[in-house]
């Protein structure tokens, strides 16, 4: 094996310039497949690209002496990967940095195999540009496919394949054209911004850095050349502002500012903003960008925002501009890679990272796994590490995101495993529950069928407080005044603690055990209504506080809870069905409140006390309370 | 306009920092005095200016160090309102925590990383922010941002979180914490130039000065009380400067006369240029290794 010493001088880098060296930051990845010629290939980018030191240098000249190489292996210079690979251990992403006149570049560098999926991932999730190398000789390889898909996955925004080894095919254009002929097609069902094909030989340096006297068949650029010339002047993010709340900064009780990154668009003092997920609106009345205060913060800048009001805004927030807000759900579908050994099934619980909002949630299918090589899709049970695969997902609560496609930062996420706290997966969003746009993109007239879940309303309380006869009131109201009520097009349905053991849940006795299994089905019968659109309202005992924090947790924002208050000895007079008289006496065990504990609500969104206020009282108060919900 | 690399770098580290503070409550920075712990406390002042950074500074002192920096490291927590926390190798040797090295002139540096585990432990932390990049050597390179460590403050490989997009994963059990790395992206020559752009004041060490020296192998070695010339050395005065700032016993000098920031990245850039083109053996060319190896000993 030969490898000329490359002898040809370097360019000169710009003299130091003050204030500051203008050159832009490209973050590059590459992949191929093993032997394809990547580490001889970024050896040679990184020789060429000015970011070889001296001792690095001496080193790969000895361990090419060693060797009894007459030449430098420049392959050597990014081995550390090689090495790992050979020795068996974790195989990672490497970064290296070089440059050229023109710009600087952070390069990704991630392993080959199959097994490494995850790793490709990990690099092509920042990138700008993906070079991927395929062996013009050999032609391309089931990982060649498996590498575009995951650069087409993640929009990776610019594609360069570099057909290497061109030296092994007698530098001949039609081996070339057959070769790129191939690629087209088997790469037909991907998407990409920007596909470019480069014939190189990394080996002698043909189109790596100089174009190539022996392809005068090719008239295009080298691909250091093509970096150079890559449209990155304006980033390819969209214009809409997000801006995902990092936290609050709150050094005085008259100074509370939000610190984050615009992540796209720009924001501006004065702008019309709305904080997400919710309908929270205000101004952005200050912007400190370290200790100045600027006019305008655009893409990329780390600043502070302040608003004109004070609102309730923590971590994971987004702020928008009121005109253009992300949607809101609480159940999304992803394409998703499997980033640990611990895999991932249909019924995992997971927490959910999306921008800097995180929430509990649960995979609730898995749609079909992925095979990235064929691009076939396949029923799974179980995903493996690596495994690429369609899920859906469903939240505790709503959060605000947008499809990957729109948003590269507001549309990918993070599954971590609840409990030991690793990273299980990794995706990007593909499609929200509904779909929709949000309420307030479009005009009233056209607005479509609820995309939100309608609320659910949770009356806790003992039996005979008052429960039953309340939401039967309510339910009737809302039947006859819905139209005025705003409750347009929405059922309504009550879920009785009592008519539920006697049919659903009649399995279930009185355990604690039982009391929380019973109250967990009903939540998720609430759930699942609500998701359709009907409001719900569930009178239910429900005596454990732990009991209705899990319904809370299974319903999500659309829950609220009201407490039904009564005290046992107005109970005890009433007793309508001669309950309290018979536990009283021992005849029915375990009767909450009398021989079984009730956890009155520490902080109800309502509370309704049937023991100092007539039934019309309760029922105008509940009413008017539930009408303002809707 | 596209903007430029240290602007990016810049908003990269700060969005770091902000999460340091966000995800994890305790978190100090690790503090000595050097141009890089130097840095990573500026851009921490930038990151919640006008309001102050909110961690506090800690340097594990392994009591070789040069005054220069120790006087810079007091002024500077002074001057920026910081609480300092000092925790010392030798109270770590006193407490028979560790044993120094036999032999005439023991270097500390291996012993701190025990000091820097019981502060850790003692002050409750959840994480410790480091100035440490990702081109400093082949292991660094494949660093994350938020390095996970066990409740023994082992770094596992196998278990490294991935990191996509601009997410973070700071989840951890009781015990735990996490070393983070705000300037994982930087080069040592972004350091110089963010210093030259913000303005950034360093101690004199860092500046072409006459001092007393020996030469040992490829760098000098500053005569202290901790590095006491050998018997059959002949201690002379030179024109030199240091590349870092950390245990006088294994910190060279290099022959140099930058005096200014300007000056130190011309010579930086030049001293790449000659590295590659001329001598294959040159003797900065080592000690730049061997700088780079100690910088990322943390
Ligand atoms: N003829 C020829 N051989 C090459 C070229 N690029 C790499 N090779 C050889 O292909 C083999 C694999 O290269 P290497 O860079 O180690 O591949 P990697 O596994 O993708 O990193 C080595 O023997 C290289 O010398 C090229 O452009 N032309």
């Amino acid at each position: 094996m030969t490898h000329p010493h490359p002898t040809h001088p370097q360019p000169a880098p710009p003299q130091p310039t003050h204030p500051v060296d203008p050159r832009p930051l490209i973050r590059i990845a590459t992949a191929g497949s093993v032997d394809d010629g990547k580490s001889t290939f970024l050896g040679r980018l990184l020789y060429e690209g000015n970011a070889i030191l001296d001792d690095q240098w001496t080193a790969v000249q000895r361990a090419s002496a060693a060797t009894g190489e007459a030449d430098v292996n420049l392959a050597l210079l990014t081995d550390g990967l090689r090495a790992e690979r050979e020795q068996k251990i974790t195989i990672d992403v490497a970064y290296r940095h070089f440059a050229t006149a023109r710009r600087r570049y952070l390069l990704a560098d991630t392993p080959g195999h199959a097994q490494y999926t995850r790793n490709m991932m990990t690099g092509a999730s920042t990138a700008e540009v993906a070079i991927l190398l395929v062996d013009a000789e050999r032609g391309p390889t089931p990982q060649t496919r498996r590498h575009a898909f995951i650069v087409s996955l993640l929009r990776v925004p610019h594609v360069i394949i570099a057909v290497n080894k061109m030296d092994r095919v007698g530098y001949a254009e039609p081996a070339y054209d057959a070769l790129v002929r191939q690629l087209r097609t088997d790469l037909a069902r991907l998407e990409f911004a920007d596909l470019r094909f480069i014939p190189i030989s990394a080996l002698v340096g043909d189109n790596v850095s100089r174009r190539s006297a022996a392809m005068p068949w090719y008239p295009g650029p080298s691909v250091l050349e093509t970096l150079d010339s890559l449209e990155v002047e304006t980033r390819r993010t969209p214009v809409e502002l997000r801006f995902p709340v990092q936290l609050a900064v709150r050094p005085s009780a008259d100074f509370r500012a939000y610190a984050g990154t615009v992540v796209s668009g720009q924001v501006s003092v004065g702008d019309p903003v709305r904080i997400q997920p919710g309908p929270r609106v205000t101004t952005v009345t200050e912007i400190w960008a370290g200790p100045d205060r600027i006019p305008t913060a655009s893409v990329g800048e780390a600043v502070l925002l302040r608003l004109a009001d004070d609102l309730d805004i923590a971590r994971g927030d987004v702020i928008v501009r009121t005109g253009n807000p992300s949607p809101e759900t609480d159940a999304f579908e992803g394409t998703v890679c499997v980033m640990h050994e611990t895999g991932l099934a249909a019924g995992d619980a997971v927490q959910v990272q999306i921008g800097r909002q995180e929430v509990a949630g649960q995979i609730t299918d898995i749609r079909y796994e992925i095979n990235a090589e064929t691009f076939h899709r396949a029923d799974a049970a179980r995903l493996p590490l690596n495994a690429l695969a369609r899920v859906a997902v469903r939240l505790s609560r709503p959060v605000a995101l947008d499809r990957y496609e729109h948003n590269r930062d507001t549309g990918a996420f993070l599954l971590v495993d609840p409990v030991r706290h690793h990273g299980l997966a990794a995706g990007v969003v593909t499609h929200l529950r509904t779909d929709l746009p949000p309420a307030d993109a479009v005009p009233t007239q056209s607005r479509p069928a609820p995309s939100r879940p309608a609320p659910v309303f949770w009356l806790t309380g003992l039996s005979g407080a008052g429960k039953s006869t309340l939401a039967e009131s309510v339910a009737t109201r809302l039947r006859s005044n819905g139209q005025q009520a705003g409750a347009t097009g929405r059922s309504v349905v009550i879920l009785d603690g009592d008519a539920v053991r006697r049919g659903v849940n009649r399995d279930l006795g009185y355990s604690a055990e039982a009391r929380t299994e019973n109250v967990r089905r009903i939540a998720e019968i609430a759930r699942l209504l609500s998701d359709q659109g009907h409001i719900v309202l569930c009178s239910v005992i429900s005596p454990l506080a732990a009991q209705r924090e899990s319904a809370r947790e299974i319903i999500g924002s659309a829950f609220h809870e009201i407490a039904i208050v009564c005290d046992l000895a107005t109970l005890r007079q009433r007793d309508p069905k001669g309950l309290y008289a018979r536990a009283d006496r021992g005849e029915i065990a375990e009767f909450t409140g009398v021989s079984s504990p009730y956890e009155p609500p520490s902080n109800p969104d309502l509370t309704i006390d049937t023991s100092t206020e007539n039934l019309s009282e309760s029922i105008q108060k509940i009413w008017t309370w539930i009408l303002a919900k809707l | 306009m596209r903007r430029h690399a240290l602007l990016e770098l810049e908003a990269e580290a700060i969005e770091v920092l902000r999460e340091a503070a966000a995800l994890c409550p305790r978190t100090a920075l690790l503090f000595s005095g050097g141009k890089d712990s130097i840095v990573l406390a500026h851009l921490a002042i930038r990151a919640f200016a006008p309001a102050p950074m909110p961690f506090a500074l800690l340097h594990i002192d392994t009591g070789h160090n040069f005054p220069e920096a120790l006087t810079f490291r007091d002024e500077f927590a002074r001057t920026y309102g910081l609480t300092l926390h000092v925790r010392t190798v030798q109270a770590s040797i006193d407490a028979g925590r560790v044993q120094e090295e036999p032999g005439p002139h023991p270097s500390r540096n291996r012993l701190q990383s025990v000091t820097l585990r019981d502060a850790i432990a003692e002050l409750a932390l959840d994480a410790a922010l480091g100035g440490a990049r990702r081109d400093e050597e082949k292991a660094r390179a494949k660093e994350r941002f938020l390095s996970h460590r066990n409740a023994f403050s082992q770094w596992d490989p196998r278990q490294q979180r991935p990191e996509l997009w601009r997410i973070l994963n700071a989840r951890k059990h009781h015990g735990e914490h996490f070393r983070i790395f705000p300037l994982s992206n930087w080069t040592e020559l972004d350091v110089w130039e963010y210093i030259a752009w913000r303005q950034i004041d360093l101690p004199s060490l860092y500046f072409a000065h006459r001092r007393l020296v020996v030469p040992r192998g490829h760098v000098f070695l500053a005569v202290t009380p901790f590095t006491p010339p050998a018997p059959e050395e002949s201690p002379r005065e030179a024109t030199v400067r240091f590349r870092t700032v950390g245990d006088a016993t294994c910190t060279g000098a290099i022959a140099s006369n930058a005096a200014t920031v300007a000056e130190v990245i011309a010579e930086l850039r030049a001293s790449r240029l000659s590295e590659r083109s001329t001598r294959a053996d040159d003797q900065r060319s080592e000690s730049a290794m061997e700088d780079r190896k100690r910088e990322g000993y943390f």
